[in-house]
């Protein structure tokens, strides 16, 4: 920990070994059968890094970015974080109530994303400008097509003061331009500070916007290489298959 | 100082989320119907002509306060088995939101119990209107409700928190708490006077905080008569203990809830 403050001031979140298990469903009390989504992931995150996972169906990306986000702990290993650190799981849709209203899920989501509600009033007007849904923010969001919940999770989620942002497959839904603006958005605060960790299985986007990628099989993260090398490197594991 | 003040910014933060999800529900729920709000007033009235019509003509009760009797204890008995039932399957139901969000899970049986006592604030209303339909007046000892609501809020809080708390980890736990308010019904004193019981038996049934909560609030309600403060030490002290520990093992188990169920 001593090391993690002198060395590299930099880091926000460093994963030491990390492991995760899980109890199998249809399981009984008395006969305990679990098994390890992840079984050994180390990296460092630096402040105002992107990161990119990468890794096949089933690899632990969506639990890891859970344990990075603090929502679950894991069972061995540990997550060091800088102190006072935020972090925010960019969710589209998980917390929307189908039967409000955009703008009233924008301040339901917004809330229990840990704004201040004043703080979500205030930005109400920037939120729907961001989402482009027009007359659409009045009606229940069970109308919504999944795009449009997507730019409304993603609007709500833009504004939430953080200082690492959790996403997952977030910007693969949403028609070209709504991704392209997103993508530019994230980019823009990349170069603000804020640190990104993607979860995606799209090549393009990862080698776009990501300073850094982890693959990760079989709950265990490989040698970090080159963005390049990486790519390659899962290409490679894939056609193997 | 620093740190009482984050401290008080995130009891504030936690009061906004329960307060605003509870909006949303009672939002969400009315636009179910076409009646909309207007079955929180219609429901009840309904269910007091039930009463009514069972007990004044089909089967001929002359004491006819009995529907009144009746009605006051169900009204309260609502109050508190739907708000514990729901809570049950509370943090089961919010799996796929605890998964994205860091939220405190008492957040949510907190807002499921404000969405009911909201609810129970307009029913109480009609509840006075009938009373007084009835020719039962509000007199001086009506001044202690409130403490006697918030006792029985405290009661509804321990159990829902409770039955929040363990559900996820014992699903089954949900189908034996169907039966065990199912029993709990008929030892609160709603359907009948429980100082009828023999002395044994209303010794133990002493200990049932809701049989104690209705009781009280009833004799407030139809006989004007003051709550025994004595006797309302037993809701309030088993409310806090359960309620403490509930919370205490909500918060513990924090990072467990998103992981099973």
């Amino acid at each position: 920990m001593k090391a993690l403050m002198t060395t590299e001031t930099n880091s926000i979140a460093k994963l030491n070994h990390i492991g995760l298990e899980y109890r199998r469903q249809g399981g009984v009390p008395w006969k305990r059968s679990t098994f390890w989504a992840i079984e050994d992931i180390s990296f460092d995150i630096q402040r105002g890094d992107t990161i990119g996972i990468i890794g096949r169906n089933g690899a632990g990306k969506s639990s890891l970015l859970r344990v990075i986000a603090g929502i679950i702990n894991p069972d061995r290993g540990s997550i060091e974080r800088a102190p006072s650190t935020r972090t925010t799981m960019l969710s589209f849709g998980a917390g929307f109530e189908s039967r409000l209203t955009g703008r009233q899920n924008i301040i339901l989501n917004g809330l229990q994303l840990g704004m201040e509600k004043k703080h979500v009033l205030d930005r109400m007007d920037q939120i729907i400008e961001l989402t482009d849904i027009g007359e659409f923010i009045d009606q229940p969001v069970r109308a919504y097509s999944s795009g449009m919940r997507a730019r409304l999770g993603f609007a709500i989620a833009y504004f939430v003061d953080t200082d690492i942002l959790l996403i997952d497959e977030a910007l693969v839904t949403g028609d070209g331009a709504f991704r392209e603006k997103a993508t530019k958005l994230i980019r823009e605060k990349i170069s603000s500070d804020l640190t990104v960790v993607i979860v995606s299985h799209s090549m393009q986007l990862i080698a776009n916007t990501c300073t850094r990628v982890i693959q990760i099989e079989n709950g265990t993260s490989l040698e970090e290489l080159s963005t390049e090398d990486t790519i390659k490197r899962y290409r490679s594991t894939i056609l193997t298959c | 100082m620093d740190l009482r003040d984050a401290k008080v910014m995130k009891l504030r933060h936690l009061f906004h989320v329960v307060s605003y999800r509870a909006i949303a529900e009672l939002r969400a729920e009315a636009s179910r119907t076409y009646a909309g709000y207007l079955w929180w007033v219609i429901h009840p009235l309904l269910m007091f002509g039930v009463y009514y019509i069972a007990f004044n003509f089909v089967m001929g009760n002359r004491t006819e306060n009995f529907a009144i009797f009746l009605f006051t204890g169900i009204v309260l008995w609502q109050w508190f088995s739907v708000s514990v039932l729901r809570c049950s399957g509370s943090l089961i139901a919010a799996k796929p939101l605890m998964q994205q969000v860091n939220l405190h899970k008492s957040v949510f049986p907190f807002s499921i119990i404000l969405v009911n006592t909201i609810k129970f604030g307009v029913t109480f209303a009609i509840l006075v209107v009938v009373l007084g339909f009835a020719g039962f007046f509000p007199g001086l000892a009506w001044v202690t409700l409130p403490i006697l609501f918030l006792v029985l809020l405290l009661v509804i809080l321990a159990v829902g928190c409770f039955a929040a708390m363990i559900s996820p980890f014992i699903p089954d736990f949900q189908h034996v708490l169907t039966t065990l308010l199912h029993l709990m019904f008929f030892v609160s004193g709603i359907i009948y006077d429980l100082s009828l019981l023999p002395d044994r038996l209303g010794s133990v049934l002493g200990f049932n905080p809701m049989a104690i909560m209705i009781g009280e609030i009833r004799n407030v309600l139809m006989y004007n008569q003051f709550p025994n403060w004595n006797l309302l030490m037993i809701p309030v002290v088993e409310s806090v203990c359960v309620l403490v520990i509930s919370i205490k093992l909500i918060h513990r188990y924090d990072k467990v809830y998103p992981k099973i169920g």
